[in-house]
């Protein structure tokens, strides 16, 4: 802030229950990655955790800032305050709140839940499980209150200028941490051994158009996606770098291979490059409309599985190879203690079986092919979600 | 040959949940090096779940008690966590419990070592892990998860109207009635689709709850039947379980010499005996009838998988009188036909297998119970007033012989005492040693492992007593096991437990004098 006075400088500040739901929003993306690694390399745990209290206080954070923005908009907002939020069972708050409180009490549901799941029917050694996705729509929800939190005052600013910046990106590190609750939740599909195979190409399809193009079409500024893209890129990386920097060792028997740090996850997807795709694709396109959007959600389906697909082929290629085994790309260094040893760890899981029993292109053609037109759906989603969101001013 | 039909597995039978019947506590006493200890561990009831392990130890100067669960696959250097250390429980001195978590179905062996300035050790004790039950949920959680999700149900449908309804106007602007109409029409279909969600979600949790309820263990299924071959009464179990008839399961090794240790009770608890059926083919075992009266008999077979993995198996049978009677007049498994196919070396007389049938010693109110055995020797329950339901407990009997002398006790099968505990009604049985409740033949096999034996060894191999695979330290009555001595004091044979529920029991306990296995049989009611 060049030459900035204080009163400049406090009118460029986002506000604080922007900060803390966006806090809120890293905090809980943050402790599942670590949860993952805590239970490939520890397995043992505990209610408290640091993995589970960072979960934890993301949803305290977000419930805590969210509740008392109702509470003083409710009792004690002025008209101008009261007027940019909507109504909910007689309170009144940004909606962006309202969803991001939603998604705190998903996440207390969750908690009892989730115990009681484990002393029915055993701790679970899957990421998928009815509390799991409870908890997962929770952490989404406050992921989505925060972005839409963002969006709202960028909308509204409308002007140019420090404070408009910032809150554009806040929106952007918000989209980031989305992106990344997808792509955790997508973990089981998407190691570097799944990418020459079919579903992996379907699955991503499916999910990360739908928030890349909500993304580009609703920031406002021209390389949306690649930022959100990046600041999910990011994210991983850095719990891929740390991770591994902490000793640990297994404390459950039976133990399958030696593992004597945290178990970082693998490294983050290619979504940067289909990102700048879609930027390029909606920057080029212009204006949206009902019909056209249609066309772009085509044009940009083709784009995400073409480029997603020639990067994600060959590199997964590298991480695979012994090239790939160091400190930067942490290849083969994420199998959990459970999992014995063997080549398969470096061998591409290929699903793709034509009719004579053999792995064959055209049979990986025929399953992957199917990506567009997946994509295609995804990305309308994505577009409706995006032009809704930038519009969004309360 | 005629085979009577088996009677049909009775409800209670179906309780079995464990290498026993209805008891799921281990209870183990030996020696740590020279610290005489009692383990018990309480195995979870979901797989993966926490066991509880307690350990009392005797003795002075115990610095450390540690606990290691190692499963049969692997070995301890590189399968184990490192070792948990028990804590002292608070208000003892000399108690101490730690929590294992058991995380894969199947055998495990439980390392506990005492560490002191007396000289410490380790003992293992093989511990079956199975998920018996799924957990209900408790109405309490139920109405709260009930209340919290129609809060998130509501919410969300009241976010979806909010949305479409005013979350675009500008601050001064008022929804009107087309912006009011659009809040509706989300609502709508906001509460379709997470109607439509909230019903999936619940298809998927009743599907994993079927998945859990149907993966419960069951031992294998068996069907038993009482007849006459050549002649010669016999007791026939064909094991129909398809799992093991697909071979889904691992071959059985012997235990203590004995492929099959068989408690064939009566219905009244009149009438007992401990048999050892031996392999016909891969699917069914053969034993001669033992000197028992007709009537509906339980039959409980103990077996060790190769995996260290133990179980029981159940049926229920009816022994018609002229079963008994060809027995009587053929007295025991002498024949004058010829054997071609060798069928009826199955029956060849066991020094092992022994039969009781009288009334069992009632339970005095105080005081000690005393039986008289056939060969006019005594067998005193020396009681600590009456068992309680899951508290560890030494059942003691002391042994004086018809001259007065407490000494003249051999070892049978390798050990002072066998004895078998089972509730009348059936639902419990458990197979006891002075070890405890532990398999010895579980244990044998875990052991191997661990010293990196993992030998394949095929299970029927040949006539009874020329397994090339048979353990000569687990074999027949050759000396004695280690460990299994039971108490240094002459004449006194000591077993602990843990009864796993209430009600009325009977306990055999069987030693061995002058060549002749002999039971005695007393009740007690066990309470809560």
């Amino acid at each position: 802030m060049a030459g900035g006075t204080r009163a400049d400088a406090r009118a460029a500040a986002i506000p604080w229950y922007l900060t803390a739901v966006l806090f809120a929003s890293t905090s809980v993306i943050v402790g599942v990655i670590w949860d993952i690694s805590w239970h490939q390399t520890i397995g043992r745990d505990s209610f408290l955790t640091p993995a589970h209290i960072a979960i934890y206080l993301g949803g305290i954070a977000a419930g805590i800032a969210c509740g008392w923005l109702a509470l003083k908009t409710t009792f004690g907002g002025t008209e101008e305050e009261k007027g940019r939020s909507v109504k909910f069972w007689g309170f009144r708050a940004p909606l962006g709140a309202w969803i991001a409180i939603w998604g705190a009490f998903a996440m207390v549901t969750s908690a009892p839940f989730d115990d009681w799941w484990h002393n029915a029917y055993g701790l679970d050694v899957e990421i998928l499980s009815p509390p799991h996705v409870v908890l997962a729509l929770g952490i989404m929800a406050i992921q989505v209150g925060a972005l839409i939190m963002a969006l709202s005052w960028q909308n509204r600013s409308g002007a140019e200028g420090e404070r408009n910046r910032r809150l554009s990106f806040a929106y952007l590190y918000g989209a980031g941490m989305l992106i990344a609750t997808f792509a955790v939740l997508l973990t089981e599909y998407t190691y570097p051994n799944d990418m020459h195979a079919s579903p992996f190409y379907r699955v991503t399809a499916g999910a990360f158009p739908l928030v890349l193009f909500a993304v580009g079409r609703a920031g406002g500024m021209k390389w949306s996606a690649t930022v959100a893209a990046l600041v999910y890129s990011g994210l991983i990386l850095a719990m891929m770098w740390i991770l591994p920097l902490f000793p640990a060792e297994p404390l459950l028997a039976p133990i399958r291979r030696t593992v004597t740090h945290m178990v970082p996850p693998t490294f983050p997807l290619l979504l940067v490059f289909p990102a700048i795709a879609i930027d390029l694709v909606l920057a080029r396109t212009g204006e949206g409309g009902r019909w056209k959007d249609w066309g772009i959600a085509a044009v940009g389906s083709v784009a995400f599985v073409l480029v997603f697909l020639a990067v994600s082929w060959f590199f997964s290629e590298f991480l695979l190879s012994p090239a790939a085994r160091n400190y930067v790309f942490q290849a083969d260094n994420n199998w959990p203690y459970t999992s014995s040893v063997g080549g398969w760890q470096h061998e591409f899981w290929n699903e793709d079986i034509a009719a004579d029993g053999r792995i064959t292109a055209g049979a990986f053609a025929a399953g992957a092919w199917w990506a567009i037109p997946i994509g295609i759906v995804s990305a309308r989603a994505g577009l409706m979600w995006g032009n809704w969101m930038a519009r969004v001013r309360r | 040959m005629r085979i009577g039909r088996a009677g049909i597995l009775s409800a209670a039978l179906m309780l079995t949940t464990s290498a026993h019947v209805g008891n799921r506590n281990v209870v183990f006493q030996g020696e740590a090096g020279s610290y005489p200890l009692t383990v018990v561990i309480r195995p979870p009831e979901v797989v993966p779940g926490l066991a509880e392990i307690s350990v009392r130890v005797e003795g002075e100067g115990v610095e450390r008690i540690t606990v290691q669960p190692t499963y049969w696959t692997t070995a301890p250097e590189d399968g184990a966590p490192r070792p948990d250390i028990a804590e002292l429980v608070a208000g003892t001195a000399d108690l101490y419990a730690a929590e294992l978590w058991l995380m894969t179905a199947g055998a495990y062996r439980v390392d506990v070592t005492v560490e002191g300035s007396a000289g410490g050790g380790v003992v293992s004790v093989p511990v079956t892990s199975i998920a018996t039950t799924v957990l209900d949920l408790p109405p309490g959680l139920g109405w709260v998860l009930v209340g919290l999700t129609l809060f998130l149900f509501f919410g969300a449908i009241t976010i979806f109207g909010a949305a479409a309804r005013e979350s675009v106007l500008d601050a001064s602007e008022t929804p009107d009635r087309r912006a009011r109409r659009r809040g509706w029409v989300a609502m709508a279909i906001g509460g379709l689709v997470v109607a439509v969600t909230a019903f999936g979600g619940k298809s998927w949790w009743d599907s994993v709850d079927q998945a859990a309820r149907s993966g419960l263990f069951q031992p294998l299924q068996v069907e038993a039947g009482a007849g006459t071959v050549g002649g010669v009464a016999v007791l026939d179990l064909a094991i129909t379980d398809p799992q093991w008839l697909e071979r889904g399961y691992s071959p059985l090794v012997p235990d203590h010499g004995k492929m099959m240790h068989m408690f064939v009770v009566r219905s009244d608890m009149g009438a007992f005996a401990h048999v050892h059926p031996v392999p016909v083919d891969s699917a069914s075992f053969r034993v001669a009838w033992p000197d028992l009266p007709p009537g509906e008999y339980r039959i409980y077979g103990d077996v060790v998988h190769e995996t260290g993995f133990a179980q029981t198996v159940v049926d229920t049978v009816v022994v018609d009188a002229e079963v008994v009677t060809s027995r009587r007049e053929s007295s025991g498994a002498s024949t004058a036909e010829p054997d071609p196919t060798g069928a009826l070396a199955t029956i060849a007389p066991d020094a092992d297998d022994s039969a009781w049938a009288g009334s069992a010693v009632a339970e005095p109110d105080t005081g000690p119970a005393v039986a008289t055995l056939p060969d006019g020797s005594t067998l005193t329950w020396v009681r600590d007033g009456s068992p309680v339901v899951d508290e560890p407990t030494t059942l003691r009997f002391e042994f004086v012989g018809p001259d007065g002398s407490p000494d003249g006790l051999e070892l049978y099968m390798g050990m002072l005492s066998h004895a078998a505990v089972t509730r009348r009604d059936g639902a419990v049985f458990v197979h006891l040693h002075p070890t405890g409740t532990i398999s010895m033949g579980s244990l044998g096999v875990l052991e191997a492992r661990a010293e990196g034996d993992t030998t394949f060894r095929t299970n029927f191999g040949g006539p009874q007593g020329d397994y090339e695979f048979m353990r000569p330290e687990l074999g027949g009555d050759g000396g004695e096991m280690p460990g299994m001595a039971g108490t240094d004091n002459a004449g006194v044979v000591e077993f602990p437990f843990a009864f796993p529920r209430d009600g009325d029991y009977t306990i055999w306990v069987q030693v061995k004098r002058g060549g002749l296995v002999q039971t005695a049989a007393f009740e007690t009611t066990v309470t809560d």
